[in-house]
């Protein structure tokens, strides 16, 4: 079907413990709504988890929500969550290695997803995502 | 030391839900853990296990199998305890978990260093 418009979901998660799950609940309604059955749920739930996860840790001293979208291209899912987290700006934080995705939240984005990266600016710190779709 | 069914450790229903069941028998307890375990269940299955523990339990036996959701915050709890175990005097077992737990543990390495056993 050329030119449809893929559904976008834009979250505003505060940067809690309980962002991780309301994500999970949340991309897996609007996956739910999609005409996309190649993906994966539990995969996409698990990326998404590591994903917020990461973020509430990198966020934990800033305010500001946190900002996930979603959207389906052709043959991807892709995931992008925004934090305002950012090493080296106003915000005084003691600098901390496990500020990033490390570990096996890591290992299993990197298993998982098909592609991935971090972008950071002035105003915070962007982790996104992509998953291929089946067919 | 009998450790009736106690009432369920919750969350707030919006967010991941998670409980757990303990039974005892002699110095082996056994947790049932229930729901999804994330970042913001994480605490539940931790005091659970610290309070049993120090209960005085030696064998903890932590049942997976109601689990429908683990990551890896949930993945790195059942390790320190792991590890805590091998410190410390007491030991930990884990009862397989479906299909999407297990993967979890297979894709990070980690199925092999931890101790399973069955129901």
């Amino acid at each position: 079907m050329n030119g449809s418009i893929a559904t976008i979901l834009e979250l505003s998660l505060a940067p809690t413990p309980k962002a991780p799950a309301l994500a999970r609940a949340a991309v897996s309604d609007w996956l739910a709504q999609q005409s996309n059955d190649g993906v994966i749920l539990d995969v996409v739930l698990l990326l998404v988890s590591e994903l917020v996860t990461n973020s509430v840790r990198h966020a934990r001293m800033a305010e500001e929500p946190l900002r996930l979208t979603a959207w389906v291209g052709e043959a991807t899912v892709r995931f992008e969550i925004w934090d305002s987290g950012s090493d080296g700006t106003v915000a005084r934080r003691e600098p901390r290695r496990d500020n990033d995705l490390g570990g096996f939240g890591l290992e299993l984005v990197t298993r998982l997803s098909s592609a991935w990266g971090v972008e950071r600016d002035v105003t915070g710190t962007t982790v996104w995502l992509e998953v291929t779709t089946a067919g | 030391m009998p450790l009736e069914s106690q009432p369920p450790d919750r969350v707030s229903p919006d967010a991941a839900v998670f409980r757990c069941e303990v039974s005892g028998k002699r110095d082996t307890a056994k947790v049932r853990a229930l729901g999804e375990l994330d970042l913001g269940t994480v605490a539940i299955l931790d005091a659970k296990l610290a309070e049993l523990r120090e209960a005085g339990f030696r064998l903890m036996i932590v049942d997976l199998s109601g689990l429908s959701f683990i990551d890896s915050t949930g993945l790195r709890c059942l390790l320190e305890w792991d590890a805590e175990a091998r410190r410390g005097n007491i030991s930990i077992a884990l009862v397989q978990g479906p299909r999407a737990v297990q993967r979890v543990f297979e894709l990070t390495g980690t199925a092999a260093r931890l101790r399973f056993v069955d129901a």
